[in-house]
């Protein structure tokens, strides 16, 4: 059994959307913390939708997340349709959802090639990776702005 | 300049600012050129705690901690750019200066709620000394690619001082008043050549509003169109929030 003491204090997840700290506390090789802080100063977007119109709060929601944008926009939506019960037509729930499945797409691409890669290729950052004889980088801006586009 | 080192720092936002860097395709490469960028958390593990030529900074000031963290940035920075709404103007996260805070807070968190202190929310100018200002929520990257250039350069960048109207006329969009809905555009810096009305959109303000509006013009707007008055200030308040008088003390 591995006796060792351990505390590893990572400030600031980076390549992440979001604010956390890691805190690993090990003492004589017992775990005496482990803890993800949440540091990320509250928004309260849940009160400031209060009072609002629902046209503007799909607006607002959107604004959750950079990222996921549509998503929280498309549930807002959702939202305000069940509670006025209005149906959208097949139409629109396609685009919605071609809408949605862009967004996937992209993130998963920024994951993969931006924010995941560098840790399977030993490497801190895409930035290292610009030059590779590959040109993934160059690939993976290329598939982004093809999401966007759509 | 030559190659300066720049960062980018976050505070209270959705982060999507700096995605749109991200989602500036290949052009992102030739910007990687000709700038050194030591610091960008949500995409690089590089950290830089040294003196920076440029900082870019996202997001609102909203609590004790941002402020200590922005002094510090600010001094160690030769030049500072408050980048998107929420850095430039407060943005969304200044709705809530328009409540109480601590029945927000308790509306929120219940009995959780002093775990989440908050603090009114600040744009970043209004802590600290900004040299550049690069609006929208979020920003428009032909500005961003504008100030860029300008800071290379040495040289200053003026916001434009008119409304979004201007340049959505020189794009031919029918206006959405027309169409019959209420549209900012008339009150709010330009800049973004009305990127949104052009993808049939209205204009929700995010850039902020211009500093001498015709508001005689304005009211005739709202008066031909039989909008009430209140409406359209609830739509201003939706980014506009922090910039009223006495609204972030």
């Amino acid at each position: 059994m591995n006796e060792r003491n351990v505390t590893i204090n990572v400030e600031y997840l980076t390549r992440v959307e979001g604010h956390g700290n890691i805190v690993v506390d090990v003492k004589a090789g017992r775990v005496e913390t482990c803890r993800l802080d949440i540091i990320e100063a509250p928004r309260f977007f849940e009160g400031i939708l209060r009072g609002r119109s629902v046209f503007e709060a799909q607006h607002i929601t959107s604004r959750i997340c950079g990222i996921c944008s549509c998503g929280h926009a498309l549930a807002s939506i959702q939202a305000a349709e069940d509670a006025l019960g209005i149906v959208p037509s097949d139409q629109t729930v396609r685009l919605r959802k071609l809408l949605l499945h862009m967004e996937m797409l992209d993130s998963h691409i920024l994951h993969i090639y931006m924010l995941a890669a560098p840790d399977m290729l030993g490497v801190k950052s895409f930035v290292q990776l610009i030059d590779s004889p590959a040109r993934v980088v160059h690939r993976a801006l290329k598939m982004k702005k093809t999401c966007n586009d759509i | 300049m030559k190659r300066p080192r720049a960062a980018f720092f976050d505070f209270a936002c959705c982060e999507g600012c700096q995605l749109q860097v991200a989602n500036m395709g290949e052009t992102l490469l030739d910007v990687m050129d000709r700038i050194d960028v030591v610091e960008f958390r949500e995409v690089m593990s590089e950290r830089w705690d040294g003196p920076l030529d440029v900082s870019i900074i996202e997001g609102s000031i909203t609590d004790q901690y941002a402020v200590e963290r922005i002094k510090q940035i600010r001094n160690r920075s030769a030049i500072l750019v408050a980048y998107g709404s929420c850095a430039t103007i407060g943005g969304v996260n200044g709705i809530k200066n328009g409540y109480d805070l601590e029945d927000i807070r308790r509306q929120v968190y219940g009995g959780d709620y002093l775990f989440f202190p908050t603090a009114k929310t600040r744009a970043v100018h209004q802590v600290v000394s900004v040299d550049y200002f690069v609006n929208g929520c979020p920003v428009y990257i032909p500005e961003f690619e504008k100030v860029l250039k300008a800071i290379i350069r040495g040289l200053p960048y003026v916001v434009p001082d008119y409304a979004v109207c201007v340049e959505c006329k020189l794009n031919e969009n029918v206006c959405m008043f027309d169409r019959g809905v209420t549209c900012l555009g008339p009150i709010t810096k330009a800049g973004c050549n009305s990127w949104c009305i052009n993808n049939g959109n209205i204009c929700y303000g995010c850039r902020g509003m211009v500093s001498n509006p015709n508001e005689e013009g304005a009211r005739e707007v709202l008066r031909k169109y039989l909008i009430p008055e209140d409406l359209l200030i609830k739509k201003m308040d939706m980014y506009n929030m922090c910039m009223e008088p006495g609204r972030n003390e």
